[in-house]
């Protein structure tokens, strides 16, 4: 039994408002040690309006996750004599009202490790709170989870992402970082360490994890084939010859925007300085837009980048993250992590692809280029403003892995702003070519995009194919633009006209 | 004090040059130009009274027609021999 179904044994709850002077730091410093995780995750609490706080204790003998925690800790450390495990709940109601389903805010696990031969050792084992920001903030989280909390007051839903710390014996930052991002898409919405730790041999006698011994990038990946994902892998290592020659940025923007979460690993200190340097590694599961960034054209203007597109991944404003060292829900800014100190991004994917975002998108475009050359105009204004836009190398591409049921509902939906739709013969005549899933390109211009999430339209590019060498048209699907309809068949690409000559949505996922 | 309109006029070019000399893309200028114009002889072409739509589209173009230029090529080659490297690389403790 998990700790969020175990039932606890009742210890308080509390009034939690300001106004009858409760402080969170006073509580955690009085009962907590003081620990800088809990604060961050009651501060997050406190700025969702958090009223009250329910205390309970769970048991072994009522949680199995927690007996089979502490078996594995007291074969690591013979020293282990016991542990205390706090469930903490936060809820937007006072103490003893109904708790209806929208006050619940989450809930932490707080797991005291005792020794008898040094201090106790203090963790969050893990934290579920839903996200303060959401998409009229311009935050997006497409992979979060719905996870049932049974309480002494009811049982409660909460959807978030699930975030997790080291205790630095059993589990180190890659084991929490792939727990969370492995979350995000196996059916249970979670993964123990003990799970983990079989697939890779850690017994903790013959094999240990912790203080400065972690998991090897094929230990990562073993985990994750082992739960049935497939994987993304980029590597930059400069110091074994193998340099990067794209952003990271890109690549990983892809995976998020699919609704994936990915981990990236990167080098701590300063690099060069001849120190030994420890790395560290964290799931990223979300980003913020700015509608109105000024990079995507400064970049291109000021700095002398000879880029043929933008992608929409310019008006990205941070990645969202977990740091197991810091707390749940923090803002990485794009490009914070450059070059020198960026080594691994594990992109996790639930279906296999021979192709990756970044790759797919610079076919899309290769494609869109060949289109603009065989039909230059068609005399519809917005085809033409496509075929301006993409011959001036300034078009916005946005590319993800859809399937064909929710590209098929995205086309019924789509209309212009006078309200027409595509046609449903059209849509039907789609539909039959169309594999389980594939890649999307939409393509878009920055002020459509930005401003009003329109788009030209979009590239179906096949995603179970590799690259032919030379490129060829093998791996194009279909084209929908402005009053055009294009589908590849065997020797040729058929056109048809469309009633729908305007800017269409963007795809939009839901998000948290 | 009047400030001669010389002084601008030797600002303004100033500023020109720094863009230009040391960052400013020609590259990208010339695509904006060209994107501007071209918006604009479309925007033009729609309000002549003599203007038709362009001849039919045509219902079919032959797949072999599609040539993939230099500059993907070279793209697609840099990322799979990355890739291929990568596969003997596996350093690193997290």
């Amino acid at each position: 039994m998990t700790f969020r179904e175990a039932p606890g044994q009742f210890l308080d709850w509390l009034d939690t408002r300001s106004e009858v002077g409760f402080s969170n730091f006073l509580f955690i410093d009085q009962h907590f040690g003081s620990h800088p995780v809990l604060r961050r995750i009651f501060s997050l609490a406190r700025q969702q309006g958090y009223r009250s706080l329910l205390l309970e204790k769970l048991d072994e003998s009522s949680c199995g996750l927690l007996l089979e925690e502490n078996e594995a800790l007291s074969i690591r450390r013979p020293a282990f004599t016991g542990s205390e495990a706090i469930r903490l709940s936060f809820w937007r109601c006072a103490p003893w009202q109904p708790a209806e389903a929208e006050s619940f805010i989450g809930y932490a696990i707080c797991k005291t490790d005792s020794f008898s031969d040094s201090k106790p050792g203090r963790f969050v084992y893990e934290a579920v709170l839903t996200t303060a920001r959401r998409k009229e903030q311009n935050n997006f989280v497409h992979c979060a989870r719905i996870y049932d909390v049974q309480t002494q007051v009811g049982r409660q839903s909460v959807r978030g992402v699930l975030y997790a710390q080291q205790n630095d014996l059993t589990s180190v930052c890659a084991h929490v970082a792939l727990r969370t991002a492995l979350a995000c898409l196996v059916p249970d919405a979670d993964v123990t360490y003990a799970a983990m730790n079989r697939a890779i041999g850690v017994d903790h006698r013959s094999r240990r994890v912790g203080g400065g011994v972690g998991l090897s990038p094929p230990d990562l990946k073993a985990i994750i084939a082992q739960q049935g994902i497939a994987c993304h892998e980029l590597i930059h290592e400069p110091g074994h010859g193998l340099t990067l020659g794209t952003e990271f940025q890109r690549d990983l923007y892809g995976i998020i925007e699919s609704g994936w979460p990915a981990l990236v690993g990167f080098e701590l200190g300063t690099p060069g300085s001849g120190q030994p340097s420890a790395r560290h590694i964290v799931p990223i599961f979300g980003h913020s837009l700015n509608d109105d960034a000024w990079t995507p054209d400064a970049q291109r203007h000021y700095f002398g980048s000879q880029r043929s597109c933008f992608s929409s991944e310019n008006w990205l404003s941070s990645y969202l993250l977990h740091d197991d060292n810091f707390g749940p829900y923090y803002c990485l800014p794009r490009h914070f992590l450059g070059r020198d100190q960026f080594r691994i991004m594990l992109g996790l994917k639930p279906h296999v692809t021979a192709l990756n975002a970044h790759d797919a998108e610079a076919v899309g475009l290769e494609y869109m280029r060949w289109i603009t050359q065989q039909i230059p105009a068609t005399g519809c204004d917005w085809y033409d403003r496509f075929s301006i836009f993409s011959q001036a190398g300034l078009l916005v591409l946005r590319t993800l892995l859809v399937g064909r049921e929710s590209y098929i509902e995205h086309l019924n939906q789509v209309a212009s702003w006078n309200g027409t739709q595509i046609e449903g013969e059209r849509i039907g005549r789609l539909r039959g070519m169309l594999p389980e899933r594939f890649w999307m390109v939409e393509a878009s211009a920055p002020e459509l995009f930005a401003a009003s999430r329109r788009k030209f339209g979009e590239i179906l590019v096949c995603a179970s194919s590799g690259l032919p060498q030379p490129l060829n048209l093998d791996l194009m699907i279909a084209v929908r633009l402005p009053g055009i309809l294009l589908l590849r068949d065997s020797a040729r690409v058929s056109s048809f006209q469309t009633r729908l000559d305007w800017h269409t949505p963007i795809l939009v996922r839901d998000p948290a | 004090m009047e400030i001669p309109f010389a002084f601008f006029q030797s600002r303004s070019i100033l500023i020109s040059r720094i863009f230009r000399s040391h960052s400013f893309s020609p590259a990208v200028t010339y695509a904006t130009d060209q994107l501007t114009q071209s918006l604009q002889e479309l925007t033009a072409s729609r309000v002549q009274a003599a203007w038709v739509p362009p001849s039919a589209i045509p219902e079919g173009i032959p797949a072999e027609s599609f040539q993939p230029s230099a500059e993907i090529e070279r793209y697609l080659a840099e990322r799979r021999e990355h890739a291929a490297k990568a596969e003997n690389v596996n350093v690193g403790i997290y």
